[in-house]
């Protein structure tokens, strides 16, 4: 008896928990990590990490924001376009404040993650991964003016790809 | 259970904003300009960040007694942040992680030595939090398995040989190298040291073709895709990295950290006060320095070698003269061909008006995009082609003294062809104009 009533509030405050988790998504948890410039605009480096996610069928993606960060500065070396864009690799677009587009790169699927190792003959070998979900980080310079951050699934150059996240520079 | 659940739901957010100490191992220069390498180190426990940080500058110094590092430690900068963790060392089992920080696994994707640093959040907010800057990240696992991994973090265990998988993956995100193993189909890209091109007029290493045993070597498993060398580090670990590689590296470098830090005057104005006027470059030597200072004085060369140059007022015509330098890397170790940008060259020029009160300057990289001058090195025949030439072209050719050895002035669309053979050996100056403007200056060497 003693031991079911000590299950009962832990199981009420286990729900509860799930409750102010579903109604506080990551997004919203981790604003206090983004740090808003007020003063004159300068270049700024933008990090933003994703989970992203698909169905068994791999027809469908979602995306959600864990933390967007702020910093003022600037990075050498730029991200790089990938080589040969390929359908589900991700498409960012950096758009200002009329959302018209400031920049615009492609980003190789992070599902389909490939990793390099030494394998049991001592060689380098590489293998292709498919996940189902992972986290990824993009780090982005941003110019001022810059007011928003589109994620969008790309489905090869005849097809309109599909918008996954927009996400506002805060 | 209640308790462990909270554990696992607050814990993230309060590491995510978290800041922690960050070291100075290698310092040359504020953050904005020299290459900045940021060492993370995962499974090190808060009575081991020690141990960690004395492992980073190990692995610093490694990093610059390997070709072509060494010769290159000014343009960087290397720090650690000392992240410490509650458990030691990493898992075995992704299925299975430690409390460790960043997520460490051997075991990812069942493959025992594929070590990953799984909690990309975490190494990305870190990043953000405490070096934003960051140029180059290698996280170092307190594990003696061997193990490592490749991607935008390099990622190594404490094993004596992992060091060497950390130097490969360097080569594909520091320099955007391919693999020389035959890594599939799916990875094979034209890159700098991968190509399909069988033309060796066309090769892109073909400057260093025959020479450092770079030849064109077919891929067995797939016999059209082929690489400059038989035995690199971007195909075997413990091996150096071949020349072709070597010279990626080095433009990689430069272009992330020129070799031009600065110059004077650095003022678009600037009154006369004096008789002469100091020109200064403020330069990124490799040690040993390989950088050339060519100086020219409304196109006659007057100087080089030289790191600053006075020039008099009376040796300045009326009206507006230009004065410039070129900066030029001369090693062995590049051999540019001259389709394309490159780095390890800059320009800066002045235009100097004798009677007006200042002077205006503007810093001028190189684009070698519409000029293409081949061979280079050069025996017989040196060819230049201008792309798009409309109008009359104007070419000579200068020795090292600035002396006009030759030229060609011609309309003719397409490529024209300078007689070398009876030339001597040794370094020339190849000046370009069109209708009348100059384009470019070019460094020719003859063999």
């Amino acid at each position: 008896m003693n031991q079911r009533n000590t299950e009962i509030p832990a199981l009420l405050l286990l729900i509860l928990l799930s409750i102010l988790i579903a109604c506080n998504p990551p997004k919203n948890t981790q604003s206090s990590d983004s740090q808003k410039n007020n003063g004159a605009e300068t270049s700024r480096i933008l990090f933003l990490n994703y989970q992203l996610t698909r169905d068994s069928t791999r027809a469908n993606y979602s995306a959600q924001l864990i933390n967007m960060i702020i910093r003022e500065g600037t990075i050498k070396d730029l991200m790089k376009e990938v080589d040969q864009t390929k359908e589900d690799d991700l498409e960012v677009l950096v758009l200002d404040r009329n959302q018209q587009t400031m920049t615009h790169r492609y980003i190789p699927n992070p599902l389909d993650k490939s990793v390099e190792f030494v394998n049991d003959a001592g060689q380098l070998e590489y293998k292709m991964i498919h996940l189902d979900s992972t986290q990824f980080s993009i780090r982005l310079q941003i110019e001022p003016g810059a007011g928003s951050i589109l994620l969008n699934r790309f489905l090869g150059k005849d097809n309109e790809g599909t918008l996954l996240l927009k996400t506002q520079i805060q | 259970m209640v308790i462990a659940f909270l554990i696992l739901t607050t814990a993230p957010q309060k590491i995510f904003s978290q800041t922690f100490t960050v070291d100075t191992i290698l310092y040359q220069g504020d953050v904005d300009y020299p290459i900045n390498l940021v060492f993370l180190g995962d499974g090190f426990l808060e009575s081991e960040l020690q141990d960690f940080r004395d492992i980073a500058a190990e692995y610093t110094d490694l990093l610059f007694t390997v070709d072509p590092f060494e010769r290159f430690s000014r343009f960087f900068n290397a720090f650690s942040i000392s992240v410490p963790s509650n458990v030691q060392g990493a898992a075995t089992d992704p299925d299975m992680l430690i409390d460790n920080y960043f997520g460490s696994t051997f075991g990812y994707a069942g493959i025992a030595r594929l070590l990953v640093a799984t909690n990309n959040t975490a190494i990305s907010t870190v990043l953000a939090n405490n070096f934003p800057n960051y140029d180059q990240v290698f996280m170092l696992v307190n594990s003696s398995t061997y193990g490592g991994s490749g991607g935008w973090v390099a990622t190594t265990s404490m094993h004596e040989d992992s060091p060497e998988i950390a130097l490969h993956e360097l080569g594909h995100s520091f320099a955007d190298l391919a693999d020389e193993y035959w890594a599939g189909i799916q990875y094979a890209r034209e890159a700098i040291n991968m190509t399909r091109e069988t033309d060796l007029e066309q090769l892109k290493w073909r400057n260093w073709y025959g020479d450092f045993d770079i030849g064109l070597y077919p891929h067995t498993e797939s016999p059209t895709w082929y690489r400059p060398h038989q035995n690199c580090l971007m195909r075997y670990l413990g091996e150096p990295f071949c020349a072709v590689c070597r010279e990626g590296i080095i433009e990689a470098l430069y272009e992330k950290a020129s070799p031009l830090k600065g110059y004077e005057p650095g003022t678009n104005i600037f009154e006369m006060t004096s008789d002469s006027i100091l020109f200064k470059l403020d330069l990124n030597h490799p040690e040993p320095t390989s950088l050339e200072s060519l100086w020219y004085l409304n196109d006659v060369l007057i100087g080089a070698g030289m790191d600053s140059l006075s020039i008099l007022k009376s040796e300045l015509n009326s009206g507006l003269n230009r004065v410039k330098a070129t900066v030029t890397d001369t090693s062995y170790q590049l051999r540019p061909l001259d389709d394309a940008s490159y780095h390890h060259q800059v320009e800066i020029e002045w235009n100097v008006s004798l009677n007006a009160v200042g002077t205006e300057q503007e810093i001028k990289i190189l684009n070698h995009a519409a000029i293409s001058i081949y061979p280079n090195p050069v025996h017989d025949k040196l060819h230049v082609k201008i792309m798009d030439q409309v109008g009359e072209v104007e070419i000579i050719l200068y020795d090292s003294r600035g002396r006009e050895i030759q030229s060609l002035i011609s309309s003719k669309i397409g490529t024209h062809v300078l007689e070398t053979g009876s030339l001597e050996a040794g370094f020339y100056m190849l000046k370009i104009g069109l209708n009348g403007k100059y384009l470019s200056f070019r460094r020719i060497i003859k063999l």
